[in-house]
Order: structure tokens, then sequence, then C-alpha cells
């Protein structure tokens, strides 16, 4: 897991600056901030494998069977949404890893909805319905950006990835 | 409450009457009242945990989602563009675009 709250905290403020200036000053403060600590993209993508399985295990309750048929799924579901761009860039790689944190979070409560239904929490229920309406919302923004992929490819050119 | 004396445990039911606390014995913890009290126990106990676990992986799924999100709104910007109220709109033009 991703452990330094500082580096969050401060991108965070960074981001929200620039989304409320929306000027060029701010906007290259924060491309030298990431300029200036590249490890965020990659911790990122890698606390999201790691959440990934931790997710799988729980779901498929250490039954190996169950959690490599999740797997096979969430494979079919990366290969889908990688298909979705011939030239991945980061951005589009981290909305693919949204989208299937939010599938797995929809299927963990479905879960727990099966398995423990009789004494299942108020609490619960709202996050059921909470990692339904952020899967759709995940899928709609990833729609959104397909629409300007040229715009975007233009832009982050320099930062396109390998897909796994 | 379960209590242990020498080689044998002895269950209790804690309860309050008049406000008092009271202690009924249930028996030995073979008896079938004990049995079933520390079934219960276990039971919650089992909830508990479970509960524990799962809101420790809710915690860590929302702080991966989070740092997702927040680099995801950085890229935007650097590609021109940013998110308001879900809507993908450009720096410049002031436009929906979604």
């Amino acid at each position: 897991m991703y452990h330094n709250d500082n580096d969050v905290n401060e991108l965070q403020s960074l981001v929200l600056t620039a989304e409320r200036e929306r000027d060029s000053m701010n906007t290259t403060a924060l491309q030298e901030y990431m300029d200036n600590h590249p490890q965020i993209a990659a911790i990122t993508l890698n606390m999201t494998e790691e959440i990934k399985q931790k997710l799988v295990f729980y779901i498929g309750n250490a039954d190996k069977k169950t959690q490599e048929t999740l797997q096979g799924e969430l494979d079919e579901l990366r290969r889908h949404l990688a298909n979705l761009s011939e030239k991945p860039n980061i951005l589009h790689y981290l909305l693919c890893e949204e989208v299937l944190i939010s599938y797995l979070m929809l299927r963990c409560s479905d879960v727990m909805y099966t398995r423990h239904h009789g004494s299942l929490t108020s609490m619960a229920l709202r996050r059921s319905d909470a990692s339904h309406v952020r899967l759709m919302r995940s899928i709609r923004t990833l729609a959104s950006i397909q629409k300007l992929t040229p715009f975007i490819n233009l832009n982050l050119g320099t930062q396109q990835i390998v897909n796994n | 409450m379960i209590i242990q004396k020498g080689r044998n445990r002895y269950c209790y039911k804690s309860i309050r009457i008049d406000g008092k606390p009271k202690s009924i014995y249930l028996g030995k913890s073979s008896s079938p009242k004990a049995r079933a009290y520390t079934k219960r126990k276990e039971e919650k106990a089992q909830l508990r945990n479970r509960e524990q676990e799962l809101e420790r992986l809710n915690q860590e799924v929302e702080r991966a989602l989070k740092i997702i999100k927040l680099t995801e709104r950085a890229y935007l910007l650097f590609a021109g563009l940013y998110q308001r109220k879900s809507e993908i709109r450009k720096l410049q033009e002031e436009h929906c675009v979604s």
C-alpha cells in the first residue's frame, strides 16, 4: 500500500488548485510535481494490483477454484477494456483500473449479501448501492474519455505506456 | 461469561434487575445452555471479526480509489481537461464535451 500521506495530500491540494484556477501556472506546478515524483503513477498502479488480489481473495473466501474463476472474469474484462484503445495512455490505464476495482467492489458486496443475508448491516447495504453507482460512474468517465482520445493522445503522447 | 475454577468451566449470564447487576448460573460449560451461550458468543465474535476485516478492506479500497482518482484528475489536467460534476470539460473552452 501507498503509505505516504504527505505526497497524497500535496497532490490533492495541487489538483484542487489547478482545477479551481484553470490556468497554466497551476497546471505547470502540478506537472512539475508529477515530474519530480515519477513514483506516484507506478506506485498507484502497483497498489491497484494489490487491492485487486485482496478483493479476489476475500470474494473467493480462500477457495482457489472460485478465485481462479473470478480472476479469469477479471482478465476478460481487462482485455475488453484494453481493446477500447489502440494506443493506451496512462489515463486510459488508470480509468481501466478504476473500472476493474469498482467491478470487484460490486462483486464483493453481492457476495457479502449472499453470504451473510441474515446479519447484514445498513452500512453494508449502503456500500452495496455506492459500489454500483461507482461502477456506472467509472464506465461513464471511461466512455467520455474515449470520445476525446485524439485530443488526449496529442497532449499525453509522451506518457503512453504499454498495457499488460 | 465463562469462569474457570480448577479444571472446570462454569457459565454465567449477566443481567440487570431493577438496575442492579445479577449473575444467573447457566451450568457447567458442557451443559446445553452453556453450550448455546458459548456458541452465541463465538458467533458474535465471528461477526465482529468479519465486520472489522471488511472495514479494513474497504478502507484500503477507498484509499486506493482516492489515489487513482487524484492521479486521473492530474493527467486529465495535463491533457487540457478537467472533470466537473461527472462531466469532462476542456480547460480553455468552458463547454461540456461529454
